[in-house]
């Protein structure tokens, strides 16, 4: 049995007249999506890669896979219109397995979070082995706040966190899951959501880690580079 | 891989997501350029160049071995680009070493 690690690449960002998706972007020598790739293949029990794309990145995502990790087999699945109708299509194409019982966990990351610590995938994925779930998150501690007469309240803030990615399932909950919402019409935000309403799953929670950053912001660019070349990268 | 990439990402100066100019000299990202403000975020120049003869150094390095690579998977293609490749070799220097001494 093995796990699976899907990448999401068909919503990152949008798209006006012929710019790219930022997930092609180079950084440090590489594209943006070739990290978060790499990532789950420094994990030795993840043994199946699915890459999600949009259906007119397909070709520029067949060339980067075959420069940038040759011999690396990564399974290429078309999105849909959302990040929820990408991630099922991606548990689509795994059902047979996830059925015959080869997949254990599944793990889904942002492609548009290439600096994703080995660590996170780990403790995802041991967290997930154990109690059927697992996600990363950082808490908030920078927000406030504010009652209904315009002062600062501290009410209702305790416990909030920022969710980060990849976010690690059980197989077949989490297929089921997703057979559920497609059944009811239900678009869940994140992974984690449709699990919990269709599951009833309780959701773990492991460390997440500030450098795990979504590129967003230009700016976010340099720090991305910044953190990889930091990181022993030779640029 | 082209030196300069129009993709949609957020400004944090004018807020929104508009079309950006990214410009790379080599392998290291020289600037970016906001189309709907012009903010514009660039690398210190002489810092610029100096980790690019580092990169520069490492790419001629490691050619060989990516090179080889390349041949044992693709050895037609490999052959069929080659010379393509070596003619647009001199034009994509030259738009690197624009872009570190004569910023577009």
């Amino acid at each position: 049995m093995t796990h699976a690690g899907i990448v999401l690449a068909a919503g990152s960002g949008t798209r006006v007249g012929n710019s790219r998706n930022k997930v092609y972007l180079p950084l440090a020598g590489r594209r943006i999506v070739t990290w978060s790739l790499e990532l789950f293949r420094k994990i030795p029990g993840v043994g199946r890669l699915v890459l999600v794309v949009r259906s007119e990145d397909r070709e520029l995502a067949e060339e980067v896979l075959d420069r940038e990790l040759p011999g690396v087999p990564v399974d290429l699945v078309t999105g849909g219109e959302t990040r929820h109708e990408s991630e099922y299509r991606a548990l689509l194409h795994l059902a047979e397995e996830i059925r015959r019982g080869e997949i254990d966990v599944v793990l889904v990351h942002d492609a548009a979070r290439p600096l994703a610590p080995v660590r996170i995938v780990e403790e995802v994925l041991a967290a997930a082995v154990r109690n059927g779930s697992a996600i990363p998150a950082l808490p908030l501690e920078d927000v406030a706040g504010v009652d209904e007469a315009g002062r600062l309240s501290r009410a209702g803030r305790d416990g909030m966190v920022r969710v980060q990615t990849p976010q690690a399932f059980k197989s077949g909950p989490l297929l089921a899951a997703y057979h559920a919402a497609a059944a009811d019409g239900f678009a869940g935000t994140d992974t984690a959501s449709c699990v919990e309403r269709y599951e009833g799953v309780a959701v773990h929670v492991v460390p997440g880690d500030p450098r795990n950053i979504k590129v967003t912001y230009a700016d976010d660019l340099l720090t991305a580079e910044l953190v990889l070349a930091a990181s022993g990268y030779e640029l | 891989m082209d030196n300069v990439h129009i993709v949609v990402l957020a400004c944090h100066h004018c807020d929104g997501e508009h079309l950006h100019e990214v410009t790379y000299a080599g392998r290291l990202l020289a600037s970016t350029v906001c189309s709907n403000c012009g903010h514009t975020i660039a690398k210190d120049l002489p810092e610029l160049r100096r980790a690019y003869l580092n990169d520069v150094e490492h790419r001629v390095r490691t050619k060989p071995r990516r090179m080889l690579r390349r041949v044992i998977r693709h050895p037609v293609a490999f052959a069929l680009d080659l010379p393509g490749a070596l003619l647009v070799k001199p034009a994509k220097l030259e738009a690197e070493l624009r872009v570190l001494y004569g910023r577009r």
